[in-house]
């Protein structure tokens, strides 16, 4: 029985759950029909009536007339195998004949209110239905009847019925309009609640659990929807749940079902699994640690010389344990993964900003070789939505493949590029080549290429596996395209960025030569040097501090504009300069940029950073953090946020070019963020974006005390909805697009100039 | 030269750390688990802490906690030595006052690296 049965089948069901009483609610008031003519018909007519009584006996629905004095009229073969009467006997007789009171109550009842009346009866173990429709007959009315075997259909239904009732999956069943319509004991169980509890209610099915419903809507619109839900009433319990839209074959859309699995079992059993990989990689950790150690020392001559062969057997052992230490770090990815505890931060990425760090840390490696690594990423590459650290670690898995498996050497092409609603990335290597056989099953766990290559090699074999997950992870998908001898491409897809993921607009500070001074703090005076080399090219004065004292007595001496930082400065001082920095009203307001090779932007921000970057430095990375910064230290900062990107390119250069820092948000949650990060001086906002409207961005803006004193310019090409009067009241001005740009910028001259309340426009705490 | 307290329930582990320590001229104290390690660190006020997490007794955090909480061994600098390397355990290290987090297995130069990194400053 298809699925979309499923509502038909229950009203009895339904309708007697929510008290209503069956009969009754299939009982509808229709029409009294009128049928000329209808006394003893003449031969003539009896001729014209052969195609009615042709159609009588031809149909297997059972028929009969009753007259205005209660006796039978006629009745078809059907009706009469139905009721088991011979037709000569009945005819004529009074309708009591027919023997099933049911029906003849109902007719009477017909008779009386001239209405159509349905109803059913069981006899014999079969169950009919009949319709009775009454017909006037000059001032009486007689009344014909429909018979059906119903049987068959009902048997079916209760089958459907009853394998629902007796699966061990709860399922709750909803219409068209959100009523549930049947929830089976399964359910019943899960839930605490009994069907009475729950059918006729207009409801969601999260809300049945206790959860916000899906903010993109219901499954009408959104399709499947699923939850893991960890449930605590009536039991503590662990269940997928699972929403379906159901269609019919029209694509009419009849409702919705619920399907809800009781999964504490399996998680528990992959809770214990992971336990169990946790301890034992923590386990074999400790005796690594004494054989990579005691071998080290060894190798580094500390416990006295040794020959040539014993280095040689020991580099053996010191790699092999390397490979353990892998292994065994890999396997805590891998069940990290399975067990969905890996947290993934999804975010809009630049993905030509990963590529670039990606193939950064591979540069000198591949120099080293004389080999090239050429990147093709267009130009206006859109954002993609991930995880920064996660893709530049599949970015870097599959680099470094491409570099290892290419022993003869040969470039490597890194090309991304945007197909249908995706951005594809291709790592491609002149190298081996992978085998058909090879290719279908190298992304599964522990496989490896079996060569004389790859066991020189080494590597844990679950690299790759890591890889596809934290893609799929990420709604992608990886794959490689290999021709044995001439090369491979690996590559993996990430979605475009929706508009549910909310970028933070970065600042960009004002067009021309930025200027001010630098201060460059580093205690490696090569790294130091190049940061000067980038930063003075852009036009800053560098003042370089190789320890922290040395940086401490020239940030107090100079009040540079800002402060670039390597925190691992004098042994990792610099987290204790960057303290002091922030502590000390004399240096507190300036900006610090923290340049660093640990991954420490959890401890850098709590110390009081503005920004952060990783080592090796990306050069456009350094100066556009630098440029923005210093920029809103020294010009007033305005958020530009209009859906239309051309608008606020337009309005981003213009406001640059005339002394302002600027951040470009596209819609009003980002603008929210923008905010959120640095205060802006002034905001024009538009009215129509998508995500999150003008309206509303500028009442949360008002709302609260931290901006409420923040202009805001409103900036519509429509007329302004009355509705929103008392919104737009709060704004500090309003102008109708399109507008002459240059006005518009005296306008908000004019607005900055009347809002200001210190002598200096600066965005006050930057940070 | 400085006086460097090692706790580790793992002998060899301890060895390794004060071989490695003991060449470059340090003096090394060691303690077999948490409860010693507490007691050495008051009694013997050493310039540097190497502690393991997993030890018996008290755990490596359970002995930081104290130390930190006692004025007298609060500035001494602790390293926690731990086969815990997940970004989430290491940034707990630190959280709670450790100077430095080194994961397990480490190499005897990183070590070196690490501890004159702490005794300089």
């Amino acid at each position: 029985m298809p699925l979309p049965l499923l509502f038909p089948l229950f009203p009895a069901r339904a309708a007697r759950l929510a008290g209503i009483d069956a009969g009754r609610a299939n009982t509808t008031v229709m029409r009294c029909v009128r049928i000329e003519g209808m006394t003893m018909p003449t031969d003539k007519e009896r001729r014209c009536f052969s195609h009615i009584r042709a159609f009588m006996a031809g149909t297997r629905e059972g028929m009969l007339a009753i007259s205005p004095d209660r006796t039978v009229r006629m009745l078809n073969e059907p009706a009469a195998a139905m009721l088991q009467l011979t037709r000569a006997k009945t005819v004529g007789s009074p309708m009591d004949v027919l023997g099933i009171a049911e029906l003849t109550l109902s007719i009477e009842t017909a008779l009386a209110a001239r209405t159509v009346v349905q109803g059913g009866f069981e006899r014999r173990n079969r169950c009919y239905s009949f319709t009775i429709t009454p017909y006037e007959d000059g001032p009486a009315a007689g009344a014909v009847i429909t018979l059906r075997d119903d049987t068959e259909i009902l048997a079916a239904t209760k089958r459907s019925e009853a394998i629902l009732l007796s699966t061990s999956d709860g399922i709750i069943a909803f219409d068209a309009e959100d009523r549930v319509t049947f929830v089976n004991p399964a359910a019943e169980t899960l839930l605490g609640k009994g069907a009475e509890q729950l059918v006729g209610l207009t409801t969601d099915t999260w809300t049945i659990f206790g959860l916000a419903a899906d903010p993109e809507g219901g499954v009408r619109e959104t399709g499947t929807q699923t939850r893991e839900v960890r449930m605590e009433e009536p039991a503590r319990r662990i269940v997928d749940v699972r929403i379906d839209p159901v269609f019919d074959d029209r694509r009419t859309y009849l409702g919705s079902v619920s399907t809800i699995r009781d999964v504490t079992a399996e998680r528990e059993a992959m809770q214990m699994k992971n336990e169990f990989v946790s301890t034992v990689s923590h386990e074999l950790r400790t005796p690594l640690t004494s054989i990579k150690g005691y071998i080290d020392l060894i190798l580094d001559g500390e416990a006295g010389e040794i020959n040539e062969i014993q280095q040689e057997f020991l580099s053996i052992v010191k790699e092999n344990s390397d490979r353990l230490v892998e292994l065994i770090n890999d396997m805590l990815d891998i069940s990290r993964i399975e067990s969905g505890r890996i947290v993934l931060k999804v975010q809009p990425i630049d993905v030509g900003e990963r590529i670039a760090g990606a193939v950064n840390t591979f540069r000198a490696v591949l120099d080293q070789q004389g080999r090239s690594i050429h990147v093709d990423v267009p130009e206006h590459l859109p954002a993609a939505a991930g995880d920064p650290d996660r893709v530049g670690q599949v970015l870097i898995n599959f680099i470094s493949n491409a570099i290892k498996y290419s022993p003869e050497g040969g470039d490597v092409y890194v090309k991304a590029q945007v197909e249908d609603s995706h951005i594809k990335v291709g790592i491609t290597d002149e190298g081996i080549g992978i085998s058909p056989g090879d290719q279908a099953q190298l992304f599964t766990k522990f496989y490896r290429v079996d060569s004389s290559l790859t066991r020189e090699i080494g590597g844990t074999g679950l690299g790759l596996s890591i890889c596809k997950s934290i893609i799929e992870l990420l709604s992608g998908e990886v794959g490689v395209d290999s021709e044995q001898g001439s090369g491979s491409t690996f590559w993996f897809t990430l979605p475009l960025a929706s508009a549910r993921h909310v970028r933070t607009p970065s600042l960009e500070g004002p067009l021309g030569t930025p200027g001010g001074r630098i201060l460059v703090v580093d205690d490696c005076e090569d790294v130091a040097n190049l940061i000067a080399t980038y930063l003075s090219r852009r036009g800053y004065e560098v003042v370089k501090a190789f320890n922290a004292s040395e940086a401490w007595e020239l940030a107090l001496e100079l009040e540079p504009r800002a402060i670039t930082l390597d925190v691992m400065v004098d042994q990792g001082a610099g987290f204790g300069l960057l303290e002091h920095l922030k502590a000390d009203p004399r240096t507190s307001k300036i900006p610090v940029v923290v340049l660093s090779i640990i991954c420490d932007e959890g401890r850098s921000q709590r110390c009081g950073c503005t920004g952060y970057l990783e080592k090796p430095i990306d050069k456009n990375r350094l100066v556009s953090v630098i440029d923005g910064l210093v920029g809103s230290i020294a010009s007033p900062t305005v958020l530009v946020t209009d859906d239309d990107r051309n608008i606020v390119d337009l309005l981003t250069r213009t406001l640059r070019q005339r002394g302002y820092a600027v951040m470009a948000a596209y819609d009003g949650k980002e603008a929210m963020a923008a905010v959120a990060q640095t205060r802006p001086d002034a905001i024009l906002l538009d009215v129509r974006m998508p995500v999150m409207d003008g309206y509303a961005v500028l009442e949360a803006l008002k709302a609260d005390p931290s901006t409420a004193d923040i202009p805001v310019v409103i900036m519509s090409a429509y007329q302004l909805d009355d509705d929103y009067a008392n919104i737009l009241s709060l704004a500090t001005q309003l102008i109708g697009k399109p507008f002459d740009v240059d006005d518009f910028v005296a306008h908000i001259e004019e607005v900055m100039s009347e809002n200001e309340p210190e002598p200096t426009a600066s965005g006050g705490d930057a940070s | 030269m400085s006086r460097i307290l090692v706790a580790d329930d793992e002998p060899h582990i301890r060895k390794l750390v004060s071989f490695t320590l003991g060449n470059r001229g340090h003096e090394i104290l060691q303690a077999e688990d948490g409860g010693q390690a507490l007691d050495m660190a008051k009694l013997e006020q050493p310039d540097l802490i190497l502690l393991d997490v997993m030890m018996p007794v008290m755990t490596g955090y359970d002995v930081l906690d104290r130390l930190k909480a006692d004025e007298t061994t609060a500035g001494i600098p602790v390293i926690m030595l731990s086969a815990k390397s997940q970004s989430t355990e290491v940034q707990e290290g630190l959280n709670r006052g450790a100077a430095q987090y080194i994961c397990k297995p480490f190499t005897p130069k990183d070590l070196v690296r690490q501890v004159n990194e702490l005794l300089d400053t």
